[in-house]
């Protein structure tokens, strides 16, 4: 009877695993996974494999799966254009010093250990803004670049001093925006 | 550099402090029983390692020096093909019986702290060093 309710428990928490959308509830349910298989082997007459699954699986695969979650980031930056349509995308990426600005970003993000995510779009800016999804936005204008970053942010600070410092050639202007997307604008 | 998971981590800091004792108890007997009850040197080294990983989770500092760390557990891996090597090979296993079992506690408490060293190195460096 213990032994078909705690398998069944285990398929249970399995599936709640796998299913779970948060991925911390799910590293959670793993690790409770763990604990209920350890004490399984228990009952199974094999302490000293209980122990171990103890240790590792419900303790330190747990710590190390909540360590990498906390770790691993996403920075989402927005490239747009509103003349996207008549330019291709090698005219962006490559060769250019606006590519190198966005490389450098990208090199920014890693070394803050956060994911860099280019998109490159057409749409305009205002909706742009108003989705919210973006940490980051750049907007190209024939030779004018603009960088629009949430003042909340506080990697925009340092992201805005290495523009400044790297791209003083670029015709590039720096702007904030808070919660109710007014705009600050800075001469830089 | 790195900040800490919250403001407030004082619950984790006492309990943590209150289980520092039982912690490294519990181990050294899971190592030093192990040849006769469950366990050995590989869990009891296991629950060792949670001593540095639990001083991790409370202060976020690394001021823990992972190159001495590294230099001890080569040291240890040494000791610990030496040891068997000279022991079964030298055929003292044979000679003095008696040994055997001071001998089994030996090995498992090298392999202990092989464990709990190799363990807290790669938390460690998965923590603070670990690079895409």
């Amino acid at each position: 009877m213990t032994e078909a309710i705690l398998l069944l428990l285990l398929v249970l928490l399995a599936i709640i695993a796998v299913e779970t959308q948060i991925l911390r509830m799910a590293v959670i349910f793993l690790g409770i996974f763990s604990l209920l298989l350890s004490f399984l082997y228990l009952y199974y007459g094999a302490p000293d494999v209980a122990i171990a699954e103890a240790v590792m699986a419900s303790g330190l695969v747990t710590l190390l799966y909540l360590t990498a979650l906390k770790r691993h980031r996403v920075y989402t930056i927005c490239f747009t254009n509103e003349m996207f349509r008549e330019v291709d995308d090698r005219y962006i990426i490559e060769g250019t010093r606006r590519g190198q600005l966005l490389r450098e970003i990208e090199q920014f993000c890693i070394s803050k250990e956060l994911e860099p995510q280019i998109i490159c779009t057409p749409e305009d800016l205002s909706l742009l803004l108003e989705k919210r999804s973006y940490d980051l936005i750049i907007r190209q204008e024939g030779d004018q670049l603009t960088v629009y970053g949430n003042q909340d942010n506080y990697f925009v600070d340092e992201l805005e001093m290495l523009i400044i410092m790297r791209y003083q050639d670029l015709n590039c202007k720096f702007i904030r925006y808070d919660e109710e997307l007014t705009l600050h604008e800075e001469a830089s | 550099m790195i900040e800490p998971v919250s403001k407030d981590t004082s619950i984790v800091a006492v309990i943590t402090g209150v289980l520092y004792p039982f912690i490294i108890v519990f181990g050294l007997y899971v190592i030093l029983n192990g040849h006769n009850t469950p366990g050995g040197g590989f869990q009891g080294g296991a629950i060792l390692a949670v001593l540095f990983i639990g001083r991790y989770l409370v202060f976020h500092t690394d001021d823990f020096s992972i190159h001495r760390a590294h230099l001890v557990e080569k040291a240890l891996l040494v000791v610990l093909i030496l040891v068997p090597v000279l022991f079964i090979f030298g055929s003292l296993s044979r000679r003095y019986p008696q040994w055997n079992e001071a001998y089994l506690i030996f090995m498992n408490l090298l392999i202990g702290f092989k464990v709990a060293l190799g363990l807290t190195i790669v938390v460690f460096r998965y923590a603070f060093f670990e690079d895409r």
